[in-house]
């Protein structure tokens, strides 16, 4: 017979466990810090940053070649596309654990590692000649020199930086997460203009001759000049734009986390086709040759006529697709959020997948 | 249909009042879990009385004597209880109906908060999906900057004259000690020796745990515990039933003589 008195402990005991189960079920998945992966390429090689590793896999087999740090660290998760020297020997990537990591794109080795930023690194590293660009969470545009990770100056904006840098000649068009579009001088350090866009964005602009198209939570997709930032024209969308627009052959096309995949024409913002996808988009579309393809949070991959939207090929897949797309050596790759599969190859033609990359736990 | 009755609902009105109180997210969280508490009083008070009467029930004269007599014949001594129960008109039901209601009110409340703390794009895309359309995306992103803290991370005061690397959790401490006076002034004493145990021993185990989840998760949630318990005890205080100086009894509680 069991005591009364160790009953009661049990019962307690299991109590606490529950509710302790319960607590961190309930925080755990919306607390930590997620996002989805981060893509980049160079020859043949796929580069990969989600979770705890970026990975190195070769493109012609998805057979995975390195992985940094070769043991998951608790505290290291990483997100943000890496970024890569214009010779492919460096790969440099933000973490989530506020450092930023140079690696030998070749073997996966640690060159340096810079710890100036004080918050979460969610955007990408952006090159920017000697100098390595991260935008980090704790309000700052870091400048850190690319063979030394040694700080070159910072920028303080007035708000989270997710977005990384587009960088055209000396200037740094920077998304601030709170509704402002910056104009930075990367010479002087001083802005150049600041514009309230109104609404939040996560993404960084896309760039033109003529100038820069920006997509945000409230008012949409506008473009805007490159010398003063005044409007252009804009377009309200359905939901949320996460990220930039693919912009080219007359047309800004984007997607919005209602569903939407909507193409507009660069000169005035007319729509010029729109069509609703199964699942938000987060992602950027990517183009080749006449198609657009876009990806989505209900695992749905979508080869679009560039012209009109008409459909060419879908597929679906467990997870979500929020990752902007790459092509890497003829296939088109897609990265997962959730589920197993961590990468799938694709032929662009048919949808069909090549291969699939599953990370060894 | 968690989702759609209970989150969604209550992350709502969240950002709203967030908007209403100029943005300002502490005073977002403290407002909620007002409102929350004065919306669930009448059940509150209900399961206080039923508890006050249980209490009073055990300490009575009957009961101890049926405890007494019936201690080897478990299956005769809840067949007195029930008979007890039903003579003082007592249902031992009206107790656990009311945490029952609350629970799911309590868990959104909870859910709603983690929710709208959202930090990274991933967390940020999860809060959209429970936005309504009329919410404005404006709010997006939430100012989580609150007195000396960013509700969104766990919570450190760093003091010019302590080394930089070493922060005092302000937050996980004051979580730990209204913990533990919600839970000793608000929790009748039980007479029985496995009830008075048990009672003892979540007094001194919830404040750790609350302390741990304070101390890890971001301290907007801290917030929320702590001004969960000021109210759970001034809650109870008007009720006149405090007795200030059950804080500092640490002994097992006997049946009064």
């Amino acid at each position: 017979m069991i005591h009364p008195r160790r009953t009661s402990r049990l019962l307690l005991t299991t109590a606490l466990l529950l509710a302790a189960l319960a607590l961190a079920g309930c925080t755990g998945n919306v607390l930590t810090g997620v996002s989805w992966p981060g893509l980049a390429a160079h020859g043949t090689t796929v580069y990969v940053a989600f979770n705890s590793f970026v990975q190195a896999v070769d493109s012609t087999n998805g057979r995975e070649l390195w992985r940094f740090p070769a043991e998951a660290d608790r505290k290291l998760t990483m997100f943000a596309a890496p970024a890569l020297s214009q010779d492919g020997a460096t790969l440099y990537v933000g973490a989530y654990d506020n450092h930023v990591y140079a690696l030998d794109a070749a073997r996966g080795t640690l060159i340096w590692d810079s710890a100036v930023a004080t918050d979460r690194i969610i955007g990408s590293p952006v090159i920017y000649g000697d100098l390595l660009l991260v935008p980090s969470s704790d309000n700052s545009l870091y400048a850190l020199n690319r063979d030394s990770g040694a700080l070159a100056w910072s920028y303080e904006t007035k708000d989270e930086l997710w977005a990384a840098p587009a960088v055209e000649g000396d200037v740094a068009y920077q998304a601030i997460l709170k509704h402002e579009l910056l104009a930075l001088d990367l010479q002087t350090q001083r802005p150049v203009w600041q514009v309230d866009i109104g609404g939040a964005m996560a993404g960084p602009p896309a760039l033109t001759e003529d100038g820069l198209f920006i997509g945000d939570f409230v008012t949409g997709m506008r473009a805007l000049t490159k010398d003063g930032g005044q409007d252009l024209w804009s377009h309200k969308a359905e939901g949320w734009i996460w990220n930039s627009p693919l912009v080219g052959e007359g047309q800004a096309v984007f997607g919005d986390d209602q569903g939407w995949l909507t193409a507009l024409d660069l000169a005035d913002g007319q729509e010029i086709w729109r069509v609703q996808l199964e699942g938000g988009i987060t992602a950027s579309p990517l183009a080749i040759d006449g198609q657009v393809f876009a990806v989505t949070r209900a695992g749905q991959a979508y080869a679009r006529s560039l012209a009109d939207g008409s459909p060419v090929w879908q597929q679906t897949f467990e997870g979500e697709l929020n990752s902007t797309p790459i092509l890497v050596d003829g296939k088109l790759i897609v990265a997962s959020m959730t589920g197993d599969t961590l990468l799938r190859a694709l032929d662009p033609e048919s949808g069909q997948v090549i291969w699939s990359f599953i990370p060894q736990k | 249909m968690w989702d759609t009755l209970i989150l969604n609902p209550m992350i709502n009105a969240m950002l709203w009042i967030y908007a209403v109180l100029g943005q300002n997210f502490g005073l977002a969280i403290i407002m909620f879990t007002v409102v929350i508490r004065l919306v669930t009083i009448p059940l509150t008070l209900q399961q206080q009385r039923s508890q006050q009467k249980m209490t009073e029930m055990q300490q009575s004269k009957r009961w101890q004597e049926i405890q007494k007599k019936y201690k080897d014949d478990k299956q005769k001594l809840q067949e007195e209880q029930l008979k007890l129960y039903r003579e003082v008109g007592f249902n031992p039901m009206s107790g656990c109906l009311p945490t029952v209601v609350q629970l799911p009110i309590i868990f959104g409340l909870y859910g709603a908060i983690t929710r709208t703390l959202a930090s990274t794009p991933g967390q940020l895309l999860g809060l959209s999906i429970h936005m309504y359309p009329q919410t404005p995306d404006r709010l997006i992103p939430l100012n989580s900057q609150f007195l000396w803290m960013d509700l969104a991370k766990p919570e450190r005061l760093y003091l010019p004259f302590l080394p930089a690397t070493i922060g005092i959790p302000v937050l996980t401490i004051l979580v730990v000690i209204t913990t533990y006076m919600q839970s000793k002034l608000t929790t009748p004493a039980n007479p029985s020796a496995q009830g008075g145990q048990m009672t003892q021993m979540m007094t001194l185990y919830m404040p750790l745990l609350l302390g741990y989840f304070s101390f890890t998760f971001p301290a907007g949630l801290a917030l929320y515990f702590i001004t969960s318990n000021v109210l759970a005890i001034v809650q109870y205080a008007a009720t006149g039933k405090v007795n200030w100086r059950d804080m500092f009894k640490f002994s097992l509680a006997a049946p009064r003589k």
